[in-house]
C-alpha cells in the first residue's frame, strides 16, 4: 500500500525546518479534524454548499500536503455535493478511513 | 480605508443608486432579486404590497431593470427584517431555484460614499453576468428623486485616493518586490509566505476584504489569490482590483480547475493560474514571469 502522505513537494517548499514541519503538521490535523466535524454535520440536503465548500477546503490542503489519496476523495466529495445523503455517508466514512491514515503517517512516520 | 463596491455581479449603476437613495450615515441593506432568472417582471403593483408589509417605517425604495431583477435598498441591517423578506419573496414568487434567488449586501454608508462590510449570495453565480444595470424606474418607495447615473462614478473615494496613488508610485521604484497572499486556509498560506518570505516583502489575509485593505495601502507587485473563500471570492475580488489598478499582477491559486474559473480569471485579466498542490517551482515561474514582464 502506497503511504497515507508524499512530503517530497512540502519539504522542497518549506525546507529542512523539523519546528515550522510539525507546526504545519498541527495546523492540517486542526483544520482537517474541523472540516470531517462539518461535514459529518452536513450530508442532509439542505446542506449541499456547505459540504460543497469544505470537502473543498479539505482537498485543497491534503493536496498541498502531499496526501494524493485524501485529496482525491476530497474531490470526489467535493464534485458529488448533490447525491443522497446515504451515498455521502459512505463517502465519508472512506474520507475519515483514509484521513486516519494521514493522522497516523504525520504523528509516527512524518514527524 | 474606504472604498465605493463593484462587484462582479453588482452593476456600478446599482450601486450608485444605492448611494443616492439612502443618503446620510449609517447602516445600509440591499437586495438584488434576481426575478430575470425566473423569467419573471413583477410589476409595481405585484410587488409593492409585498415589500411594504415589511420594510414600511425603514425608508425603503424599490429599482426596476429591464431585465425583471429588482433592488430593493432600506436602513437598517437587521437580520430578522432581511429574512422576513425574502421568505415573504419566495413565498410570493416561488422561485424553482432559492439558491440563486437573491443577493443581500450590508453597507455601512458614509453620505453618498459605501463601504461594504457583507455580501452573501444565496446561490451560484448567474452564468451571464449582468454588466450594466438597464434604464431604472423612479423608486415608488421612500426615496425622492435620483439624480441620473453617471458612468464616471468613482471606485475609490477621495481619501483612499491619494494613499492608494502614493502607494502606486512606490511600487514603480520598489527595489524588493512585494507580495500579497489573500488565502483562507491558514496551513496554505503559510506554506506560501515560507516559501517566499526570504526574497519577498509578504503580506497577507485569510479573506478579500482585508486584502483588499491591504491591496490599497501597499499596491504590491504581485497577488497569489485563492478563488474560493468566505465572503467576497477570489474572482470579484480580481475584477475590483483590476478596476482600480490596471497594471495588478494577479496569479490565482486554487484547487479547483474547471474552464469556468479559468474563464473568469482570464476576464479579470489575472495573469496565471496555479492549480493546488502548488509547489516552489510553479509559484516561482510565476514571479520570474513578472520580474521579466516588468523589466
Amino acid at each position: 500500500m502506497k503511504p497515507a502522505v508524499d512530503l517530497t513537494n512540502l519539504n522542497d517548499m518549506i525546507g529542512d525546518d523539523p519546528d515550522l514541519r510539525a507546526e504545519l503538521f498541527k495546523e492540517f490535523i486542526k483544520s482537517s479534524e474541523e472540516s470531517l466535524a462539518v461535514l459529518r454535520a452536513s450530508c442532509d440536503e439542505a446542506s449541499q454548499e456547505i459540504w460543497r465548500k469544505e470537502s473543498h477546503s479539505m482537498k485543497g490542503i491534503s493536496l498541498n500536503l502531499g496526501a494524493e489519496a485524501l485529496g482525491e476523495l476530497c474531490k470526489t466529495a467535493q464534485e458529488h455535493y448533490t447525491d443522497p445523503a446515504a451515498a455521502k455517508r459512505e463517502l465519508l466514512s472512506q474520507i475519515e478511513t483514509e484521513y486516519s491514515r494521514v493522522k497516523d503517517f504525520l504523528l509516527k512516520d512524518g514527524a | 480605508m474606504l472604498i465605493d463596491i463593484i462587484t462582479q455581479d453588482t452593476s456600478q449603476a446599482m450601486l450608485s443608486l444605492i448611494a443616492r437613495s439612502q443618503q446620510g450615515n449609517g447602516l445600509v441593506s440591499a437586495l438584488h432579486v434576481r426575478f430575470g432568472n425566473l423569467g419573471l417582471s413583477p410589476d409595481e403593483s405585484e410587488l409593492v404590497p409585498v415589500i411594504r408589509s415589511i420594510l414600511e417605517e425603514k425608508q425603503a425604495a424599490i429599482y426596476f431593470f429591464d431585465d425583471g431583477d429588482v433592488v430593493i435598498t432600506w436602513r437598517g441591517a437587521q437580520k430578522a427584517v432581511l429574512e422576513a423578506l425574502i421568505a415573504t419573496l419566495e413565498k410570493v414568487f416561488s422561485p424553482a431555484n432559492r439558491r440563486d434567488f437573491c443577493t443581500y449586501y450590508d453597507i455601512q454608508a458614509h453620505g453618498q460614499d459605501l463601504r461594504l462590510l457583507c455580501m452573501q449570495k444565496t446561490g451560484p453565480t448567474p452564468a451571464k453576468e449582468k454588466q450594466t444595470a438597464s434604464v431604472v424606474q423612479s423608486p415608488v418607495v421612500g426615496s425622492s428623486s435620483i439624480p441620473p447615473v453617471s458612468e464616471s462614478d468613482l471606485h475609490i473615494m477621495e481619501k483612499g485616493r491619494a494613499e492608494f496613488q502614493s502607494a502606486v508610485q512606490a511600487r514603480k521604484t520598489r527595489l524588493r518586490p512585494e507580495i500579497l497572499i489573500v488565502e483562507d486556509q491558514l496551513f496554505s498560506r503559510k506554506l506560501l509566505v515560507t516559501m517566499l518570505e526570504n526574497k519577498y516583502k509578504i503580506h497577507e489575509s485569510e479573506d478579500a476584504k482585508a486584502g483588499l485593505d491591504i491591496y490599497l495601502q501597499c499596491a504590491p507587485d504581485i497577488v497569489f489569490l485563492d478563488i474560493e473563500m468566505p465572503g467576497a471570492n477570489g474572482h470579484q475580488f480580481a475584477a475590483l482590483v483590476h478596476g482600480l489598478d490596471p497594471q495588478a499582477y494577479i496569479v490565482m491559486v486554487t484547487g479547483n480547475n474547471q474552464l469556468d474559473d479559468v474563464k473568469r480569471a482570464k476576464e479579470n485579466a489575472a495573469k496565471g493560474f496555479v492549480i493546488k498542490p502548488f509547489s516552489r517551482e510553479k509559484i516561482q515561474d510565476h514571479i520570474q514571469k513578472f520580474l521579466r514582464e516588468r523589466r
